[in-house]
């Protein structure tokens, strides 16, 4: 049993990368409630890094598959500089690169927000 | 140039050969064309081609147009690419894609026909034929799970709220917005080309809360979208719709919406209410305002602006043209 407030420290901050408005919204609503203090949610790859740059950043959540491009020269770009991340996809059998989903823990739509709150926690 | 070379080029061209002099005897039948057919050149120099080679029922009216040439010098197959039915030696009809051409010097008058099988082009159409069939079921299939599902999460959520004392216009609003999203996969299912048009969208949006249809305005050029433009733009006209009815133009009946779009640099989007002299249009600080403020521009990278007019409700949305390029 996951507890309702993981102990996360307020000064996580979470980058939420999703292409979709209505995910993103509840994401960050969902997991401030739970105590993390969120940057974004951003819909695309530019925006990601342009928040990266821009913002000292603890942790990322990135959804793979963002319409016109996927999220992987994010997790690219996190890498370098060493912040963790985890993934999460809305897709059962997509073409995934092996080599960046490594050692990264990876979530299906839909996710209890509670459990992705917990592995967040455990990385960052 | 000796015989021998023309006999290796004919044999090494990649289509069957075959010529005839003016009566319909064969004289040239490369190796191609041997293994097409089925017979072997030295017993086929000579012989009427058509006998060989044309099946019974295509046999008189190759007859009547070789005539019809010697007679006019007009011949409609002649110098073009045909597509006909064939027959090999054992009486097997098979299809091909033929190219014939006149010869003729002092003494000879020939027709040189280069043939290509195309029983594997026809089956591979077939193939792919079936294969379409499969996949539009398929998509058929997957369509009717979505809406099943959402028709689930809307009887769910209604016996969860049956059971709360919750304010019920909240269920209403998210009840509207569920259907609304429905609605749009009864679209993607039944479209026959592969974009959504923009005044659909607009129509079907705004219909059920019309009480008269001179209402609704639509101006503007015939516009497709992708299926995931056209999903952020049909959360984005649900709200304005249920905005009006609820404060805007559509609370009376002499209430006006004007829906114009024009295709420039970006996609100008633009809704204007004219309510009623009497009301004063209103627009809620909701959750739905937020959609409308945000989903364009994080969803498709466009602008938004929401103006509240002594006139009514405005709202304009510029959104790239790239957005509304549809897929291969």
């Amino acid at each position: 049993m996951i507890a309702s407030q993981p102990d996360i420290s307020p000064s996580t901050r979470t980058l939420v990368v999703e292409d979709s408005f209505l995910l993103g919204l509840q994401m960050k609503t969902d997991l401030e409630q739970l105590g993390m203090e969120v940057l974004g949610p951003v819909p695309s790859v530019q925006a990601a890094i342009d928040m990266i740059d821009q913002n000292p950043v603890d942790a990322a959540i990135l959804d793979i598959n963002l319409g016109n491009e996927t999220s992987f020269p994010v997790a690219h770009a996190l890498q370098e500089r060493g912040i963790p991340f985890v993934f999460i996809t809305g897709y059962d059998d997509m073409i995934l690169d092996d080599k960046l989903l490594e050692g990264h823990a990876l979530f299906r739509k839909p996710i209890r927000m509670d459990t992705l709150c917990e592995a967040v926690r455990r990385i960052a | 140039m000796s015989t021998q070379f023309l006999q290796s080029v004919l044999d090494s061209a990649l289509d069957a050969l075959i010529a005839i002099d003016e009566p319909g005897r064969i004289v040239e039948f490369n190796a191609v064309a041997e293994r097409m057919f089925g017979y072997d050149r030295n017993d086929v120099l000579g012989k009427p081609m058509a006998e060989l080679i044309i099946p019974d029922e295509l046999r008189d009216a190759h007859h009547a147009g070789m005539k019809h040439y010697q007679a006019t010098g007009e011949g409609p197959v002649l110098n073009n690419r045909i597509k006909i039915t064939a027959m090999r030696s054992g009486g097997e009809n098979f299809p091909i894609e033929l190219y014939i051409v006149p010869f003729e010097d002092d003494d000879t008058k020939l027709f040189t026909a280069t043939i290509r099988d195309l029983t594997d082009e026809v089956n591979r159409e077939q193939e792919l034929e079936r294969l379409l069939k499969e996949e539009t079921l398929l998509r058929r299939e997957l369509d009717h799970r979505v809406k099943n599902n959402l028709g689930q999460i809307l009887v769910m959520c209604r016996q969860a709220m049956a059971r709360s004392t919750t304010d019920r216009s909240c269920f209403e609003d998210f009840s509207n917005r569920l259907v609304a999203m429905a609605s749009i996969h009864d679209l993607f299912s039944e479209m026959e080309t592969d974009g959504i048009s923009l005044s659909t969208l607009v129509r079907k949006g705004c219909e059920p809360y019309l009480k008269q249809c001179e209402q609704l305005h639509i101006e503007g050029p015939e516009l497709l979208m992708p299926p995931k433009t056209a999903m952020t733009f049909s959360v984005v006209i649900n709200e304005l719709a249920t905005n009006a009815a609820k404060h805007g133009a559509l609370r009376s009946e002499d209430g006006r919406i004007s829906v114009r779009w024009a295709i420039g640099d970006e996609v100008a989007f633009h809704w204007e209410e004219h309510p009623e002299k009497s009301i004063e249009t209103t627009i809620e600080q909701s959750f739905g305002f937020q959609l409308l403020e945000s989903m364009i521009p994080y969803e498709l990278g466009g602008s938004v602006t929401t103006e509240m007019q002594a006139s009514g409700l405005i709202y304009r949305a510029s959104i790239p043209t790239n957005q509304f390029e549809l897929e291969d």
